[in-house]
């Protein structure tokens, strides 16, 4: 309410009663949207380059066939340029959307392919079009070598493990939320590890070795399995724990989490970022099989989980309880098996 | 117990179902006199909701 100073209510900029009063956050603390987006690499950056290249000739080839096929030495070919044009568009629309590029790269090295054997059967007999034939031959030989530049670039570091891999596999993880109870508390909960697994659902179990050193053994949705040692880097109590796997680890994996009081002094936000990479070789398991194909959405209901368990005491659910008849595929499913009543009174029954 | 048992889209059902049981510490057990759904409830009965399986029970 304006005029209504009160020393105990909480401070917002641009609140009129606190003119003067507000000073920024410490850059330490200020909230993980006001960074700047990680930048994007130079493969990420040449696919994003190739797919909008294949839409830009997928659209030409297949709104203007005839005028396309004057320029590259195939004048009659209206229908099959359309065909190619289709082609293209998927291609570099799967480059665009989807997270995995690498079997994108490899459509467009296959198109490519296509197109160098439809052009060398181009047969025109006019000499300007033979021409125009033979430069478009050479256009899509250079297209097509930078394709299998890019996929192999691409390949070879899915198998390296190396820096920034296109294509989803590898993860960063920022997420964040507000939790009733006081740093110290959530901070001494996180502390003790073998909490870890009850909240983070891949997390099939954590041996601890010393005191700064853990196994985790992380367990996917698609069945993979992965093994690592951790160890705890940074350990301010009450504000932050820092984590990263050792040295010639399967996954590098790395991770934070920070533990900031809450405006108006009530609860705590728990701030977590998470950073894998994937196993080394091509005999790893995609990250995509461990993480799921949503690493940020399987962070957020693993710090759900952890407000539930240090708020309750114990994560909401409803297996376990009663339902109607389920059908025969239902009843394959871990959710579709009889409930524990169910169970229960079966053998009251016989 | 009957329950309100979601069969299908548009396809709701009062079934016999197994009792309830307490199966936490903080469980409670609660007998109600009717049930319906809600108008939250019409996602999951018009078939929105891609998680539904035959049998599950709406409402209480």
């Amino acid at each position: 309410m304006a005029g209504h100073h009160d020393p105990e209510r909480p401070r917002f900029a641009g609140d009129p009663d606190s003119a003067g009063d507000y000073q920024a956050p410490a850059p330490e603390n200020l909230r993980l949207s006001y960074l700047p987006r990680r930048e994007r690499s130079f493969d990420e950056r040449s696919g994003d380059t190739l797919g909008w290249l294949s839409i830009g000739l997928g659209l030409a080839a297949l709104l203007a066939p005839r005028a396309v096929g004057k320029a590259i030495g195939l004048p009659e070919h209206s229908g099959l340029l359309r065909a190619v044009g289709a082609r293209e568009i998927a291609s570099g629309a799967g480059l665009l959307t989807q997270r995995d590029r690498t079997p994108w790269l490899w459509s467009r090295v296959i198109g490519d392919a296509m197109d160098l054997a439809l052009d060398r059967h181009s047969p025109s007999p006019q000499q300007p079009l033979r021409g125009r034939a033979v430069g478009a031959l050479a256009v899509v030989g250079a297209v097509a070598a930078i394709d299998i530049a890019a996929s192999l670039r691409q390949s070879r570091r899915r198998s390296d493990g190396g820096e920034v891999i296109v294509g989803g596999h590898e993860a960063f993880v920022e997420q964040a939320l507000i939790i009733n109870k006081s740093p110290q508390e959530c901070y001494a909960y996180w502390r003790d590890l073998a909490h870890l697994p009850a909240f983070i659902r891949t997390l099939h179990s954590i041996t601890i070795k010393d005191d700064r050193v853990s196994r985790w053994v992380m367990k996917g949705p698609g069945g993979a399995s992965v093994e690592w040692d951790s160890e705890i880097t940074v350990d301010r109590p009450g504000e932050r724990i820092a984590w990263h796997s050792l040295e010639g680890s399967t996954v590098t994996h790395a991770g934070s989490v920070r533990f900031e009081p809450a405006p108006g002094g009530r609860g705590c936000i728990v701030r977590l970022l998470m950073h894998y990479r994937p196993p080394m070789g091509r005999a790893g398991v995609g990250l995509a099989k461990l993480m799921g194909r949503d690493p940020n959405g399987e962070a957020r209901e693993d710090l759900r989980r952890f407000k539930a368990l240090i708020e309750t005491g114990e994560i909401p659910t409803t297996r376990g309880q009663s339902s109607g008849q389920r059908s025969w595929l239902g009843r394959l499913t871990p959710e579709g098996r009889k409930s524990r009543a169910g169970r229960i009174l079966e053998e009251r029954a016989s | 117990m009957r329950a309100n048992c979601w069969n299908g889209i548009t396809d709701l059902r009062i079934e016999e179902v197994p009792d309830p049981r307490i199966l936490n510490p903080r469980d409670v057990v609660i007998r109600i006199s009717s049930t319906a759904i809600c108008g939250s409830d019409l996602h999951l009965y018009d078939g929105f909701i891609p998680t539904m399986m035959k049998g599950d029970i709406l409402g209480p």
